[in-house]
């Protein structure tokens, strides 16, 4: 559904140039939830809007539903960019308009009549749930509110895209969670391709399908987000998901230096994750094992476990082979 | 006091008041219609903006910026030639109305210039993300968004217009600030002067209600 190739982008900032995006290649497929993470001034949102021109490459190719965008015309340009929808971190509403004219604007920006739009507005403020907030006015509604009108507005052309700027980063935590599954629902219901960039892994871990980490320009690592999530390979993605975890390396190394044998880090995905492995595996290798960490909790729809254990006696290799038969990741911490 | 206020010669008073408010209405007009535009292109041709033309921004401000700095009685003797050729005459209503609107106009357009400036930049960015084309972000939403503080600077415009009809007087353009002049300053009657001040107040007063009044009114926040 959209293709960047080999995408730069640097910016003149007064003498200096500035290199937000050195090489980047990007490729989400449609009715997915792709996340873009990164630090601020990784050039997350640079990489978002080049999805829909609204900042151009200096060189590279940009394609979203088979369509060159960089080979458009601008009226040509303004067709396809109706067809993208995009929401932001503050919301950018109108404050002069009511909340169902602001979800009327782009459907007068594309020109259908005020017969179309009144029963498309009432129905998209409906699926957002503020069908009673329809002659507020944004100032009169709560963050979440006005990012649900952000959302109906949206989709009000029908788009095929959705891209998402920070949509939730001035929202609080329950808000947070109430807008994620809005849209994944609009994902699910609709077959929406969905772009999101945000700073915080919870975000990911919570509605996408694959992630790419951003960091310094180029995208240091991507895949489907439990792959990502659970095996950080680089050393951004994983301060992201110490961060999301709110756990220490540091501290932790010094927690396990007093515990004798082996540490293991085990992690179970899908229904595994409830059943009664490990005590099974104990009992058939001889293995003793206590257990330094865990969490259990979900990747978007999948339930996962992952436990930090020291193991001593028994047959290790044995135990080893059985857990990776049943399907457990092992590896060996120390 | 009755003694003092029959000296006052009240239809040419209220003669005055009325050629004040035709000059001040009939300028008003034509500084919104001319420096309405002439705001948003500076606005738009700025650079970073919509339609960024650095030289062609450039030149504008220089133009406003001109036009500006003359002083206003110096304008209204510059003008005189272009004034008998837009309005017929130099004399009057009619004579002062070219003008005040060249002297305002610059004014006003930096004014609307700030407001548009005022407006989050971020609605610009959902517009054209949107496929909304200029004319449809500046329509649709930069005027409407902008339009509390734009009332605003028509309110401004409008007292420094009552203010400049007052030095038409010079020229012969009639109202309350040629009468005072006349009157109150060449003739030594003091009471006149004391009347038309004191009318020239209570319009600047009730234009100010009114403004804020309409300001109050469009604004959402």
């Amino acid at each position: 559904m959209i293709e960047l190739e080999q995408v730069h982008k640097s910016y003149a900032l007064g003498p200096r140039r500035v290199t937000a995006l050195r090489g980047v290649d990007l490729r989400v497929e449609a009715g997915e939830v792709f996340g873009i993470i990164g630090a601020s001034g990784a050039g997350k949102s640079t990489l978002l809007r080049l999805i829909n021109l609204l900042e151009r490459p200096d060189s590279g190719r940009v394609q979203v539903a088979g369509q060159d965008l960089l080979a458009l015309d601008e009226p040509g340009l303004r067709g396809a960019r109706q067809r993208i929808g995009m929401i932001f971190q503050h919301f950018n509403l109108l404050a002069s308009k009511t909340v169902a004219e602001n979800v009327a604007w782009p459907l007068k920006i594309a020109g259908r009549s005020a017969a179309e739009i009144a029963p498309r507005v009432a129905a998209l403020l409906a699926r957002v749930g503020l069908a009673e907030q329809a002659h507020k006015y944004p100032a009169q509604l709560s963050g979440g509110q006005k990012q649900r009108v952000g959302i109906a507005r949206a989709l009000a052309t029908e788009p095929r895209v959705l891209l998402c700027d920070e949509a939730t980063s001035a929202l609080d935590p329950e808000t947070t969670r109430s807008i994620l599954a809005l849209l994944a629902e609009i994902n699910r219901e609709l077959g929406l391709t969905i772009v999101l960039i945000t700073h915080e892994m919870d975000v990911v871990r919570r509605v996408c399908d694959r992630v790419a980490v951003l960091d310094g320009g180029l995208i240091v690592e991507q895949g489907p987000v439990a792959e990502v999530f659970l095996h950080p390979q680089h050393a951004t993605t994983r301060r992201f998901v110490q961060e999301a975890e709110q756990v220490d390396e540091g501290q932790l190394s010094d927690d396990y230096a007093h515990v004798p044998g082996r540490i293991l880090q085990l992690t179970f995905r899908g229904e595994r994750t409830y059943e009664p492995l490990l005590g099974e595996v104990a009992r058939r290798t001889g293995l003793d094992f206590g257990i330094l960490s865990g969490r259990i909790d979900r990747i978007k729809d999948e339930p996962y476990g992952q436990l930090v254990i020291s193991v001593s006696g028994g047959d290790l290799e044995a135990a080893t082979a059985l857990l990776q038969e049943r399907g457990v990741r092992v590896e060996v911490q120390r | 006091m009755d003694a003092l206020l029959n000296v006052i010669d009240w239809a040419e008073i209220g003669l005055a008041s009325w050629d004040t408010l035709l000059m001040l209405g009939g300028s008003l007009l034509f500084t919104v219609l001319l420096g309405l535009p002439l705001g948003v292109a500076l606005f738009l041709f700025d650079r970073g903006q919509l339609l960024a033309a650095p030289r062609l921004y450039a030149l504008l401000s220089l133009v406003v910026n001109v036009l500006r700095s003359l002083p206003f009685v110096i304008l209204l003797i510059v003008l005189i030639p272009f004034t008998l050729l837009v309005a017929g005459t130099s004399l009057g209503v009619a004579g002062a109305i070219p003008p005040l609107v060249v002297g305002a106009t610059p004014f006003f357009a930096r004014l609307v210039e700030g407001a548009l400036r005022g407006v989050d930049r971020g609605i610009v960015e959902a517009g054209l993300a949107m496929g909304a084309s200029t004319r449809q972000i500046v329509w649709q939403a930069l005027l409407p968004e902008a339009r509390p503080a734009i009332l605003s600077a028509a309110t401004v415009t409008a007292i420094t217009l009552v203010g400049y009809t007052a030095m038409s007087g010079v020229i012969g353009g009639g109202g309350l600030g040629d009468l005072a002049i006349r009157f109150g300053y060449q003739r030594f009657q003091t009471e006149v002067m004391v009347v038309t001040v004191a009318l020239l107040l209570l319009l600047v007063q009730l234009l100010q209600m009114l403004g804020d009044w309409l300001v109050r009114r469009y604004t959402r926040r």
